[in-house]
């Protein structure tokens, strides 16, 4: 399936949820790094770490990962 | 000791994280300064693994207050999703509630500022909305919940210090229960002795300490300057007079000065 990830279109196998997506980058050699901490919003709606199993992610999903970073 | 939020600290410098020539100078700065409030931000993850951890490691070891922002944001809906994701990412409800709406000044969008304060004070934020000097407008944050309001002193990160002392002192007068901070055109010490010495109960400031030359130092003076202009508020300025009043007294003035 195809989603965009931070802007950028990438190409992954079906997951069952967004936990679930997120294990298999930790498994994964893959080019994405999964960050120590961050926050996600799948199209424009923050989505709590407690609803990443429950959350299934669709086919041309918009998934946002923010991480800590400096600022004013 | 003040104050804010209902959190106690012994600063009221509120300092920036972003700008410095590095991450160990950021850190010496904010120390140098006193600040115990850190302002940081939330950006994509780049997926190469140069994720601002080492930033963030090094800030949290800080042990100070943070403060998140929404920089970048140009809506009530894009301000307010940031904000979810800063109270899960930092742990804090705490948000420096930042929507632009002029790119070409950074000024803030009054009307969406307003709409996402009431929001996320519903959703149990403390809101610090960086807003203009204009009184409606702060007096409508203040209505929708805000305790703290902080308008600019200038355009984010020119440094000209406070462009409009009249509105910003009349802000102090027309609202003595509101926690005024100013954010953003601080350039000088003198900038953030002349807001504290105005009676604001805080100033917040990142880029005159970060791309001064020595940002460490600057710190310092920064903190410096914020504490004399709050000593100098609390002990009350003389009135300022148009006519010359000798300081020495004239009494007994010697007999070669008398005409």
């Amino acid at each position: 399936m195809h989603i965009v990830l931070n802007g950028k279109a990438v190409e992954i196998p079906q997951p069952d949820n967004l936990q679930d997506f997120f294990d298999s980058l930790n498994r994964n050699d893959a080019a994405i790094i999964l960050p120590k901490q961050f926050a996600v919003a799948l199209n424009a709606q923050f989505i709590p770490r407690s609803q990443y199993a429950d959350t299934a992610l669709q086919e041309g999903d918009d998934l946002e990962l923010l991480v800590p970073m400096q600022g004013g | 000791m003040w104050k804010i939020a209902d959190t106690e600290v012994d600063s009221r410098l509120l300092i920036g994280s972003a700008l410095y020539p590095s991450p160990e100078i950021m850190c010496e700065a904010i120390q140098a300064s006193n600040s115990q409030i850190v302002t940081v931000s939330l950006r994509r993850q780049s997926f190469d693994g140069a994720d601002g951890e080492q930033f963030w490691q090094l800030l949290k070891s800080l042990k100070l207050n943070i403060l998140p922002n929404t920089a970048g944001c140009h809506s009530a809906k894009e301000a307010i999703t940031t904000a979810q994701m800063a109270r899960e990412l930092f742990g804090t409800h705490w948000i420096k509630l930042e929507v632009i709406g002029d790119d070409y000044s950074l000024q803030p969008d009054p009307f969406a500022l307003l709409e996402a304060s009431k929001e996320l004070i519903a959703q149990g934020f403390e809101v610090f909305p960086y807003c203009t000097d204009d009184l409606v407008l702060c007096e409508k944050l203040m209505s929708a919940g805000c305790r703290i309001l902080m308008p600019w002193g200038a355009p984010i990160g020119t440094g000209k210090g406070l462009i409009n002392p009249y509105a910003l002192r009349n802000l102090r007068q027309r609202l003595p229960e509101a926690t005024l901070i100013v954010d953003a055109g601080i350039g000088a010490p003198s900038h953030a002795s002349q807001a504290m010495e105005m009676g604001f109960d805080g100033v917040l400031l990142n880029t005159a300490v970060a791309q001064a030359n020595d940002p460490i130092n600057m710190a310092q003076a920064m903190g410096l300057a914020v504490n004399a202009g709050r000593l100098a508020y609390e002990a009350g300025l003389m009135p300022e007079q148009d006519t010359a009043q000798p300081s020495t007294p004239t009494l007994g003035t010697p007999f070669w000065h008398q005409t």
